[in-house]
């Protein structure tokens, strides 16, 4: 009975995610559906940018978990609960993909489009940047990465409960971190070079890899920030969740913003410097039209900005105002993915692009945020059974 | 007791045998109104920094400063040689290439950070300090071995040579000792 019961549970919830993934999915293709070449190559885009923006929340999240489980410490057993359901939010982008590669390729991707015959250059390429490779890359990518979540999530469970294996769990849980931190670390370079740089084929920055993660990481942190200080804000749930926890958080948080600004500007400076013809056109193409204020706001909002409110101590133990900074950040990722894709196919800054973008990000967020949650409620929001979380939570009272 | 004697006193000084007496020792104290105290141990000890109320020091807000200053100095030292001290055309790029600046002026400010850090500390712990009373105590130098130590300081308000050993005495110490001056 008890069973059936979760069998039935279970399907629920599949169903509803299937619900949920395929209503998104509809509502771009109807909105893809006809139109212009150009339009419909704008449309996908906007798909595009809000695609990998909520990815970098869930695979972030993916590798915050492993990171936890191999460094320890009282922050990793804070977040582990969000790390968990973000990364289990995964199968919903494999899913967005499987859209994406029926449909959206040729709109996206110059090397999939007939013209791509004739450039020599994307011939040369082409053994790397076709369809079907593209695609097999995929399923590998996602394969790797839900594997991983799922594992982890399944062994985290058993730390605690009834059948609880224990700290023996834990062990297992970082064996397969190390080897999941090198696996991350190779699927996630080669899929921002699939999904992001291969944009612009004719370009390539070997740096491009380390920037989608340092952002990635970023990103996930900034919304683990933002649950976790909701959390704070509940009655039961503050009086384990201590000022020195939002503190660490808010340092890893300056870390990251520091991380992804040395990237940035060392990916800019090379290329200047180099002054390259095959490497500039990539900055140049994002210094005019309208994008060069794009850029300058990203130096002083998603760098230099956060980087000084988050040198103050007091404002990193106050969680409301380090989730006001974190909600902040994920509006400056926004740009940034903004800033990476956009100007690869719109040459000028349009009020048109911009707002269909946001509102691709808003329809994807309410569904994945909606999915979250319902993942997220279903197991309690701190890992009280941990055996190690009576000490995180002491650390967290200084 | 005469002035005097208090005026030639730093204070006394209680020693114990294991970080945990020390810790009660100096909760007890705090909570007895003593303020100006330290303790001496030879490593870190978290609960005793917390006991003896110590506040926040002026070091971040140092660093900052040296920070800032290195960022100024690194990026004007960088613009001097390059547009005024001796002009040279590279790469056919303007004289005043600030994106070629900022490794040096990034490094300058964790240079001049790191280095206030060091030096505003040292200033901050009152050194170069060749004479300090504490050493006057026998012993001492177990501080740095095996030893922990509370030193309540004479300048405190609440300081009165027979009380203030009396309660030292309380707390179980292995030995207490007047520190000279």
């Amino acid at each position: 009975m008890k069973l059936a019961m979760k069998l039935h549970d279970q399907a629920k919830t599949l169903g509803l995610l299937l619900f949920l993934v395929i209503l998104n999915s509809l509502s771009f293709g109807a909105t893809m559906h006809g139109g212009e070449p150009s339009a419909k190559s704008d449309l996908w885009v906007s798909f595009l940018i809000a695609y990998v923006f909520w990815f970098h929340i869930a695979a972030g999240g993916l590798a915050f978990l492993m990171i936890q489980y191999l460094t320890g410490g009282a922050w990793g057993v804070m977040g582990r609960r969000v790390f968990e359901a973000t990364s289990s939010t995964l199968p919903v982008f494999a899913i967005l993909l499987v859209a994406m590669v029926t449909f959206g390729v040729p709109n996206l991707y110059e090397w999939a489009r007939p013209e791509a015959a004739h450039d020599v250059i994307l011939q040369k390429k082409s053994a790397y940047l076709n369809v079907p490779a593209f695609t097999i890359r995929g399923v590998i990518y996602f394969v790797v990465w839900i594997a991983l979540s799922f594992l982890l999530v399944k062994l985290g469970a058993s730390t605690s409960g009834a059948e609880s294996e224990g700290p023996h769990s834990r062990k297992k849980c970082a064996v397969l971190s190390g080897p999941g931190m090198v696996l991350y670390g190779l699927t996630m370079t080669f899929a921002s070079i699939d999904w992001v740089m291969s944009l612009e084929p004719h370009w390539y920055s070997s740096l491009y890899g380390a920037l989608f993660v340092a952002g990635q990481l970023l990103s996930a942190l900034a919304f683990t920030i933002v649950v976790l200080a909701v959390l704070s804000r509940k009655q039961d749930i503050a009086k384990f969740l201590g000022k020195r926890h939002f503190h660490d958080y808010g340092k890893l948080l300056l870390a990251f913003v520091m991380l992804w600004a040395y990237l940035s500007f060392s990916q800019y400076l090379i290329i200047w410097s180099g002054n390259l013809a095959e490497e500039v056109p990539y900055y140049l193409k994002r210094l005019q039209g309208g994008w060069e204020k794009l850029a300058i706001t990203l130096i002083i909002a998603h760098f230099a900005l956060p980087f000084l409110i988050l040198l103050s101590r007091d404002l990193k133990r106050q969680p409301f105002l380090l989730l006001l900074v974190a909600v902040f950040i994920l509006f400056m990722r926004f740009c940034e993915v903004l800033f990476l894709v956009r100007p690869a196919v719109t040459t000028s800054l349009s009020l048109s692009a911009l707002l269909s973008d946001l509102f691709a990000v808003a329809i994807m967020g309410v569904c994945w945020i909606f999915i979250f949650l319902f993942i997220f409620q279903k197991r309690s929001p701190l890992p009280f059974e941990d055996p190690t979380f009576a000490e995180a939570v002491a650390h967290g009272r200084h | 007791m005469t002035n005097t004697e208090i005026k030639s006193l730093f204070g006394i000084m209680a020693e114990f045998k294991d970080a945990a007496s020390l810790a009660e020792a100096t909760k007890r104290a705090y909570a007895m109104g003593y303020r100006q105290m330290d303790a001496y141990t030879p490593y870190p000890v978290e609960d005793v920094i917390h006991a003896l109320g110590l506040r926040r020091n002026e070091i971040p807000f140092i660093v900052f400063l040296g920070g800032c200053l290195g960022a100024i100095v690194g990026f004007s030292m960088c613009y001097y040689f390059q547009v005024i001290d001796y002009p040279l055309v590279a790469g056919g790029k303007p004289l005043n290439s600030w994106p070629m600046y900022i490794p040096i002026t990034f490094e300058l400010t964790v240079l001049f950070a790191a280095l206030s850090a060091v030096f505003g500390m040292l200033a901050l712990n009152g050194f170069p300090s060749p004479y300090h009373p504490v050493f006057n105590c026998p012993h001492f130098e177990r501080a740095s071995q095996d030893r922990f130590f509370l030193c309540i300081e004479a300048t405190d308000p609440l300081f009165d040579l027979e009380k203030t050993k009396q309660f030292l005495l309380s707390l179980k110490p292995v030995e207490v000792c007047e520190v000279a001056r």
